[in-house]
């Protein structure tokens, strides 16, 4: 049995990746990667810790996080679609309409 | 049960039926009710003088309604009739009812009719509210209204610009004598805890120090406020050019009411002035000035009204004499008969200037005295009562004042000088007013002059019965070394009045000194009948020697110029350089721009922060985690 | 090694199956030309960005690593009861009664999600 503080910190790596990569990354198609990345590794720890507390709440929470991220990425990608359209571009610096 | 608030009341209704009836009901129904509304209030004013009389302590009070309650202080509507307040009712009522008769007359075929009988009556409620008041509050509220109601008539012409101009000086003077009345009730208010008179004056004696600053100040300031509504100096420069005003306005108000005002203040605080010798040295000083100032300036106009404009100044300064030296009885009752001539000489004179067409200049008048026969006597009978003819109703008012001014411990032999010298000038350009006017050639405009005729008898009655109160009105205070009948007004008045330390002077130097001044009265009738039976020639020659004289008596000793250029220009400069200039552009103007700037730089600031570039937010997102989590750990 | 078998199969159905289609589904549509050079410039707000990043991973690893991890309380299900039941049947079970509300939400949340994809992807016919 691995301690669960590697598992843990793997997760976190994981988690700081994903987050680096909303971050840095110019193309949306990436961004939208990292975040389900995210989401992965979170989905990670949860395991974990279920395992460690004999407990079966961390997996049904799990199933419920995995349903999500679904959902997300599908209504994410398809407003994607809808502004790539007009815009002809995946450059986010482009979607730059959320201000006054 | 005295109903004292049907007094009141019933010019009140008059204003507001007159006000806002009056032009759709037409000139009969504002003639009805105008007068009748004053009419009323005379016979209740009688019936509550009668109850007066009878009731215990010669007082009668109503208490109306309790306006404001706060604390400590209390201010109520309440009416009290006393004996002050009592004479001065029938006067108000009295006098106004026979000025509104007269006006019926006066004010017939003018535009706007209704509108006159309206302030008037509005006018006698306030002047009603004044007298009936039991506390300063209530005596204030009267006393504005009459400021407010002098300047709606003065300006009755409104379309005149003198006559407009006129309406705002005399409310402006008002004004700075109303900041010297608020500013005493202030302090009695600190210093008793009350602004009812019954408790000011019992309780003045023993609450404030005889002499001390503070009832010094207090009284000074009251002097003030009377000044100013009782056009002494400083502030009497108002009532000449109040004349602009139709005459009957003139009677009432700058005759024989309002300018009573402040008269009827002094005297309602007896008890409070008699505790400041300065204060009373002021008045005596102040009103015997005022007096020959006055009369120097009335010597030498032409327009009948403003002789007699000067001529009330004059009188209203004996009336402060005889307040100052601590006769309150004998100034009390040359208000009364001065009331009573005045207004006679003014409703005469309006007599005259309608029946000549409304000219007022005497260089144009003359030898009228057959036209107008009913009018001719009835000022002639005012012109001798107000010179101190002997039996007549200004002889013993102004007699009893001359006495007092002589003899009272806070009078002095200078004051008497002065009151003397006065009242010969008094009967002096009185009678020149009657040669000029009614004797000798006639200098009326040629066309004017077949239409002269005496006026209907709506004017003429009126003066009929003040001729006659001006003959016999005196005999209610006949001084006592006549030794004939009591005096009546010191037996009306026992022990209303403070007391002040007995006079000195005995019966024989009252006696020499009435003699004296009958004698010159008579001189002066002389001298103005020698200089004036046959109009300005004989005049005009003596003219030329005394020019400068004439000159400054003319020019009123150029009192309006001398404020103008102290106080007026200085105030003008002041406010453009420094007020608006200074303070207005630069400190406020700025102020309110800068805040709109700093506004406008901070949101320059911030702005860029929500530039929409997405991951410039998760950024923050990061960081705003970050710092949390420091937090936390 | 966690014994969540389950988890791991659904991982892998989800998102290499579903997931990575419909990626792959939307890089087809999006035919953008030549694939743009993205040009990666140094700027203040990435450093800012990687020293943040790295801030927060030393903090959350300063939490794991603690020396006293205190957990909660322990739940039910030791590792004996699951290998024994089986860890699809527990979940199964959990579902449909413990917390069947959430799995009715999450079911409508799934449908919500497809009809409003499709209504924002949908092209406007004139």
């Amino acid at each position: 049995m691995i301690p669960i503080e590697h598992i843990l910190l793997l997760s976190a790596l994981l988690f700081i990746i994903g987050v680096l990569g909303v971050m840095l990354r110019r193309n949306v198609i990436v961004i939208f990667m990292s975040i389900e990345l995210m989401l992965n590794a979170v989905n990670l720890s949860f395991v974990t810790f279920a395992r460690s507390l004999d407990s079966m709440t961390g997996v049904i929470f799990i199933f419920f996080i995995i349903v999500v991220a679904a959902a997300e990425a599908v209504v994410g990608l398809s407003i994607i679609l809808s502004i790539f359209r007009t815009r002809k571009t995946l450059n986010i610096d482009e979607f730059n309409l959320l201000k006054w | 049960m005295s109903q004292i608030w049907l007094v009141p009341a019933f010019p009140l209704l008059g204003f507001v039926l007159n006000g806002f009836l009056g032009k759709r009901f037409g000139t009969r129904f504002v003639t009805f009710v105008g007068p009748l509304a004053v009419g009323m209030a005379f016979a209740q004013s009688l019936i509550l003088f009668f109850q007066m009389l009878e009731a215990e302590g010669n007082v009668l009070n109503e208490h109306l309604y309790t306006w404001i309650a706060s604390g400590n202080f209390e201010a109520g509507i309440n009416f009290t009739v006393d004996q002050l307040s009592g004479l001065y009712l029938l006067i108000i009522t009295g006098v106004g009812f026979l000025i509104h008769v007269y006006s019926v007359g006066y004010m017939k075929g003018e535009s706007g009719y209704y509108r006159f009988f309206a302030y008037l009556n509005l006018f006698v409620f306030f002047m009603l509210l004044l007298v009936l008041g039991d506390n300063f509050l209530l005596m204030f509220v009267g006393w504005e209204g009459v400021g407010l109601c002098s300047y709606l008539l003065i300006g009755y012409y409104f379309e005149k610009d003198s006559a407009a101009e006129a309406a705002k000086k005399a409310f402006l003077f008002n004004r700075v004598g109303d900041f010297g009345v608020l500013s005493a009730v202030l302090l009695i208010f600190l210093s008793f805890g009350s602004i009812e008179f019954a408790t000011v004056n019992a309780e003045a004696s023993t609450r404030l120090e005889f002499g001390g600053p503070l009832v010094t100040a207090i009284t000074l300031l009251l002097f003030l406020g009377a000044t100013g509504k009782s056009a002494q100096i400083p502030l009497f420069v108002w009532l000449p050019d109040a004349m602009e005003g139709p005459t009957p306005v003139s009677a009432l108000i700058h005759a024989a009411t309002m300018v009573t005002a402040g008269l009827y203040m002094v005297a309602r605080l007896s008890h409070l002035f008699v505790l400041a010798p300065f204060t009373m040295n002021v008045i005596a000083v102040v009103g015997a000035t005022t007096a020959i100032l006055a009369a120097t300036i009335a010597i030498t106009q032409t327009d009948i009204k403003r002789v007699l404009a000067y001529s009330t100044v004059s009188q209203l300064g004996y009336m402060f004499l005889a307040m100052g030296v601590g006769a309150f009885g004998a100034g009390v009752f040359h208000v009364m008969t001065h009331a009573f001539f005045k207004a006679l000489l003014f409703l005469g004179s309006g007599s005259v200037i309608l029946a000549i067409h409304h000219e007022q200049d005497m260089r144009k008048m003359g030898a009228l005295k057959n036209k107008l026969p009913i009018t001719y006597v009835t000022m002639l009978l005012g012109t001798l009562a107000i010179s101190g003819i002997p039996f007549f109703s200004g002889f013993f008012s102004k007699d009893e004042i001359l006495w007092e001014a002589f003899s009272s411990p806070f009078g002095s032999p200078w004051l008497w000088g002065i009151g003397f010298l006065t009242a010969g000038m008094t009967a002096f350009y009185m009678f020149r007013m009657i040669y000029l006017t009614f004797h000798g050639d006639s200098r009326v405009d040629s066309h004017v002059t077949e239409h002269v005729r005496e006026s209907p008898l709506s004017m003429t009655l009126p003066l009929m019965i003040l001729a006659a109160l001006a003959v016999i009105g005196g005999f209610f205070g006949v001084p006592h070394v006549f030794h004939v009948i009591p005096n009546g007004i010191e037996v009306y008045f026992h022990d209303f009045f403070a007391e002040i330390p007995a006079g000195h002077g005995n019966v024989s130097t009252e006696w020499t000194l009435m003699i004296l001044s009958v004698i010159f009265a008579f001189f002066a009738w002389f001298m103005a009948s020698r200089l004036y039976h046959s109009g300005f020639e004989i005049a005009s020659g003596l003219r030329s020697k005394w020019e400068w004289a004439y000159q400054l008596s003319l020019n009123k000793w150029y009192v309006d110029e001398l404020y103008n250029s102290i106080i007026i220009q200085p105030g003008r400069l002041l406010s453009t350089h420094l007020l608006w200039g200074l303070f207005d552009q630069n400190v406020i103007d700025r102020a309110v721009n800068t805040t709109g700037a700093v506004a406008r730089s901070v949101g320059n600031t911030i702005r860029p922060f929500q530039n929409g570039l997405i991951q410039n937010y998760a950024l923050i997102f990061t960081l705003g985690t970050f710092l949390i989590l420091w937090y936390m750990t | 090694m966690l014994n969540a078998e389950f988890v791991a199969v659904i991982q892998v159905l989800v998102y290499a199956g579903a997931i990575m289609v419909l990626f792959l589904f939307v890089l087809m549509l999006l035919s953008s030309k030549d694939s743009e050079q993205y040009v990666n410039k140094w700027s203040v707000g990435k450093i800012l960005a990687g020293l943040l990043s790295l801030g927060i991973f030393i903090q959350i690893a300063g939490l794991f690593t603690a020396n006293e991890l205190q957990l909660g309380s322990k739940g039910e299900y030791p590792l004996e009861v699951v290998e024994e039941v089986g860890s699809i049947t527990l979940i199964g079970r959990l579902l449909f009664t413990d917390y069947i509300l959430s799995f009715e939400i999450i079911a409508i949340l799934l449908l919500v999600a497809v009809i409003g994809a499709v209504v924002i992807a949908k092209r406007r016919f004139q």
